[in-house]
């Protein structure tokens, strides 16, 4: 049932991103259309060809935020409006749901990756590509042999950093949704509540850690720590980027947690 | 038959494009700015040699900040300002490159140049064994609102200019400056005994004006000595410092409207 509902959530997603993507493909074929004329050095020409870039930039911006977008519209509409009534009665637990709606939007914010990157590529289109790539490789060359490895593990790890952030962030919201269902009126008000609810705390947390450590740090308790990090700045940055991970995915068990224990136990449908 | 045409058309339309959506205008900039070192120190660039020339203050051609990177041959054009060694293109003729990195024995940044190799033998000779005086000018400047630029001009002096100064020099006794004696001037031109193509330049003496009396002020090693011009060539000095008051004007009303 599970592979069902994948196949529904994709096609529910398929019917609406590749609008966008192909847009953003068009934005950046349009751009690189107008540098034909680069030869026409004028105002008119720069105006233009400025104009382009800057639709192409917001472009970009708009479908990174599209897939959250729609994600969030579609865990709402899906479990909490109407349509919940049917989604509740498939043979599906509530974690599958929950896994389903979060790993499709990380797989449609992937693919609204990849298809920014064609559409840069399609953008530089040409001269500039192949000299983007020769840069590439010439400065990859350039990494000395023992620090490869560091490399390949800060890359893996930069991965798993982009991929946590998405499910937590995901994962947020849909608890925002969850929690703001608990109410009897103004649900959608109230998530956006919980949202900025949760922002005060994070912000509260952080400052509090940057106290903490700013203290630690006047009372010269750090200074052994800076000593051993100067001298491993490969390990201090391997160890920095894995606790983000760590952060991050412990952050997403606690929304998981909070949007599994709402829907299973706390179902409040209009 | 409509069919083929349209697809051959198209065909056609994209044949036609390729080539230019390929091109770059900023990335065959960079690929003309690349310049190779040859393995004698010399600079090869466009199939030219360019071969370093001895360090002379005296030797200031201008810079036109149209930017040269010497580097491998693997190293991709983005990345020649980061792998290169930034030069200057000096000249419109494209007769020199110059080079700031070169540290002097005062430990300061002093410009090297490297001249074209068929000019080479002509500048060398006149970096190491001196240069003729062909004119004596001064520099002088102003703010052009039409271009809404500012123009740098020079202003050189005529022959009987020249010798009315080499006649004041040898005939008006200069006084010492800094003996109970101090000059009070308003205005001052330096002048520069200069080659003919303004590449040589080396500072001579300065022109104050002080009232509507007019000073030759003459630096040694260690003292600085004024000769007073003699009433008889005011008019001549007065003919010298136009150019410049003309300017000074200008810049003064401008200032003020």
């Amino acid at each position: 049932m599970v592979r069902k509902l994948y196949k529904h959530e994709f096609m529910a997603w398929l019917r609406v991103l590749p609008f966008f993507w192909v847009a953003m493909l068009g934005v950046a074929a349009a751009a690189r259309f107008v540098q034909v004329f680069e030869s026409v050095q004028s105002v008119y020409y720069w105006i233009v060809f400025g104009s382009s870039l800057l639709t192409f930039f917001f472009a970009v911006l708009v479908l990174a935020a599209v897939p959250t977008v729609f994600g969030i519209f579609r865990f709402y509409r899906n479990l909490f409006t109407g349509e919940g009534y049917l989604s509740f009665t498939l043979p599906v637990t509530p974690a599958q749901h929950l896994l389903v709606k979060a790993t499709t939007a990380i797989c449609f914010q992937i693919f609204s990756l990849l298809v920014v990157l064609l559409s840069f590529c399609v953008l530089t289109f040409g001269d500039m590509l192949t000299e983007l790539l020769k840069a590439g490789f010439y400065l990859l060359k350039q990494i000395p042999q023992d620090k490869i490895l560091h490399i390949i593990g800060y890359c893996a790890e930069y991965g798993v950093l982009i991929l946590a952030g998405c499910l937590c962030g995901h994962l947020m919201y849909y608890s925002c949704i969850c929690i703001g269902q608990l109410l009897r009126k103004n649900r959608i008000l109230g998530a956006v509540g919980v949202y900025f609810g949760y922002q005060v705390i994070s912000q509260m947390i952080s400052t509090g850690i940057s106290l903490f450590f700013t203290l630690l740090g006047v009372a010269g308790v750090l200074d052994k720590l800076i000593v051993v990090m100067d001298k491993y700045p490969n390990a201090t940055l391997h160890v920095s980027l894995s606790s983000g991970c760590v952060i991050s995915l412990v952050t997403a068990a606690v929304m998981w947690f909070v949007c599994y224990i709402i829907i299973r136990k706390r179902l409040n449908l209009e | 038959m409509k069919k083929y045409l349209r697809i051959l058309s198209a065909l056609c339309l994209v044949c036609l494009l390729i080539p230019t959506l390929c091109g770059c205008a900023m990335v065959d900039e960079l690929r003309e700015s690349r310049a190779t070192y040859d393995g004698d120190g010399n600079i090869l660039w466009n199939g030219t040699v360019y071969k370093k020339l001895p360090i002379n203050e005296d030797f200031c051609p201008e810079t036109n900040h149209s930017e040269v990177y010497v580097a491998d041959e693997d190293v991709p054009v983005l990345l020649l300002s980061t792998y290169g060694d930034q030069m200057l293109t000096a000249d419109k003729e494209k007769l020199f490159l110059e080079h700031n990195s070169y540290m002097d024995e005062r430990y300061e940044l002093a410009p090297v140049y490297y001249c074209r190799e068929d000019r080479y033998d002509e500048f060398f000779k006149k970096i190491r064994y001196g240069f003729p005086i062909e004119t004596v000018c001064y520099h002088y400047g102003y703010y052009d609102e039409e271009k809404m630029e500012y123009i740098e001009k020079e202003y050189h002096l005529t022959d009987e200019q020249r010798s009315t100064i080499e006649k004041i020099m040898t005939t008006v006794k200069p006084t010492q400056s800094g003996e109970g004696w101090y000059l009070d001037y308003e205005w001052m031109v330096s002048l520069y005994d200069c080659t003919e193509d303004m590449l040589f330049q080396r500072y001579a003496m300065d022109v104050c004006v002080s009232g509507k009396t007019y000073y030759l002020r003459v630096d040694d090693e260690r003292h600085t000595y004024f000769y007073q011009v003699p009433e008889e060539y005011e008019t001549v000095f007065g003919q010298i410092m136009d150019a410049y008051m003309a300017a000074n004007e200008l810049e003064n009303w401008q200032a003020t409207m």
